[in-house]
């Protein structure tokens, strides 16, 4: 009887612990990310897959402290929605390669040129347009995360108003700063696309959705 | 009296460690599924109708390889009730996350550019919803942040001037149609090891009095649902 008695008094508050820490293990909203064991920076290619959606609208938040380099065309203004899902991998020489994903990319712009969609379909390493391979790499943020750069690519692209349809290079850059990725207000995720011939919206941090590193 | 107590005992025993396991393994559980859904309009009307369109839906499964759906239309419309232009939907989301193998995610992104509906009742120059559901190691949550109006006017009154928002659950009258809900938020999932979120930016309800013998109103049936840019997301 006592040892039943024990077990139960020491079960319940084991149970009510374990209770109370995994509903209250505080973390940052935007907790850095401690970089992974296989990592050996420079040119090696981590892998994994990067998965992300949501809105930026630039040019109100740019995240100047992470974007690589200038910009590379007329400033991108406006909404601009997207969603995208890339497998990385290595191209036998040290490089790195999408393997296969999918880019999905809208501007919703009040003045010229208007609307216009971007599609980027990859399957078995190849863009679906052209057949070429697709580069990507990886860096790290200020702030902890991982961003990843896919392209120069080829997208097919959609200018609704304009009706205009056609392809031209492309280049996505996504970085995952923390979890959630948005919040009221914008960041700590970014995202940038920059189009040959409609303009680069620079590196801004989102204003709604989710960027992963997987 | 001693069995009593002997019962009661293995009973709060067992109940304890059930407790403490089930609490312990889901905390350090792993993101098992991923969910997202958006569409730019549907309406089911007397006036007319259209199927959610353009749907777009992550494909079950999508969790651990990870997947993005999308669809557009240039254009829809539904007789009177309805018409909208440059509609897009996209989904994506999957399970695991680097530093976290617990984690997960899924966003989902319906916009619409011109809507007019019920022949000018309700316009606006653009609308964006934008939902994401998260899970980590300290709990899962889902937000609307990015989805907003764009010059919304509901029956002649202005109510975001340019871009903004609205506070969710919205509800505005309409003399003989029924109510309109704006920025209508739809909360699921238990916020430790799941959650979900709809949102539907535009919902009308049409409704028709139902009258009594004496020709009094006596409640109200509804006879039609419009709902502009709607998405969904969810992880556990």
């Amino acid at each position: 009887m006592f040892k039943l008695r024990t077990l139960a008094v020491l079960a319940a508050p084991v149970g009510i612990a374990l209770v109370a820490w995994s509903c209250d293990r505080g973390t940052p909203a935007s907790p850095r990310i401690d970089r992974p064991n296989f990592w050996a920076g420079g040119e090696q290619c981590p892998g994994g897959k990067f998965t992300g959606g949501g809105r930026i609208d630039p040019p109100d938040h740019q995240d100047a402290e992470d974007q690589e380099d200038g910009p590379s065309g007329p400033q991108m203004s406006g909404k601009v929605t997207f969603g995208f899902n890339v497998h990385l991998g290595s191209d036998g020489n040290g490089g790195c390669v999408v393997e296969k994903g999918e880019i999905q990319v809208v501007h919703h712009q009040p003045l010229f040129p208007f609307q216009v969609t971007w599609h980027v379909s990859i399957h078995s390493g190849a863009n679906d347009i052209d057949g070429t391979a697709v580069p990507a790499r990886t860096y790290f943020s200020s702030r902890g995360g991982l961003c990843v750069v896919v392209g120069p690519t080829a997208a097919r692209t959609h200018a609704v108003t304009l009706q205009q349809e056609g392809t031209e290079q492309t280049r996505m850059t996504a970085c995952d700063n923390g979890e959630p990725g948005s919040s009221p207000g914008f960041g700590p995720d970014a995202f940038r696309w920059e189009s040959a011939n409609f303009g680069d919206t620079q590196l801004q941090f989102l204003t709604g959705g989710n960027i992963q590193a997987h | 009296m001693k069995r009593i107590h002997t019962q009661w005992a293995r009973r709060v025993a067992a109940l304890g460690l059930v407790v403490g396991l089930t609490a312990g393994l889901q905390a350090a559980g792993v993101a098992q599924s991923v969910s997202g859904r958006a569409y730019g309009a549907y309406a089911s009307t007397p006036l007319g109708s259209t199927a959610q369109a353009p749907l777009a839906v992550l494909p079950y499964g999508s969790g651990t390889d990870g997947n993005v759906a999308h669809a557009e239309s240039d254009g829809l419309s539904a007789g009177s009730a309805l018409s909208a232009d440059f509609l897009n939907s996209i989904t994506s989301g999957a399970t695991g996350r680097w530093g976290d193998a617990s984690a997960g995610g899924a966003q989902s992104v319906a916009s619409v550019g011109t809507v007019n509906i019920l022949s000018g009742l309700i316009t606006a120059t653009g609308v964006i919803a934008n939902v994401a559901s998260t899970r980590t190691a300290s709990g899962a949550v889902s937000d609307a942040n990015g989805s907003s109006f764009s010059n919304l006017v509901v029956a002649g009154t202005p109510v975001t001037s340019g871009e903004g928002t609205v506070a969710p659950n919205t509800r505005m009258n309409l003399p003989n149609v029924g109510y309109v809900v704006l920025n209508e938020q739809t909360l699921t999932g238990d916020g430790v090891t799941s959650s979900g979120i709809t949102v539907n930016m535009i919902h009308v309800v049409m409704q028709q009095p139902i009258l009594g013998l004496l020709g009094q109103v006596i409640g109200y049936q509804t006879v039609g649902n419009i709902i502009v840019g709607s998405a969904s997301s969810g992880v556990n």
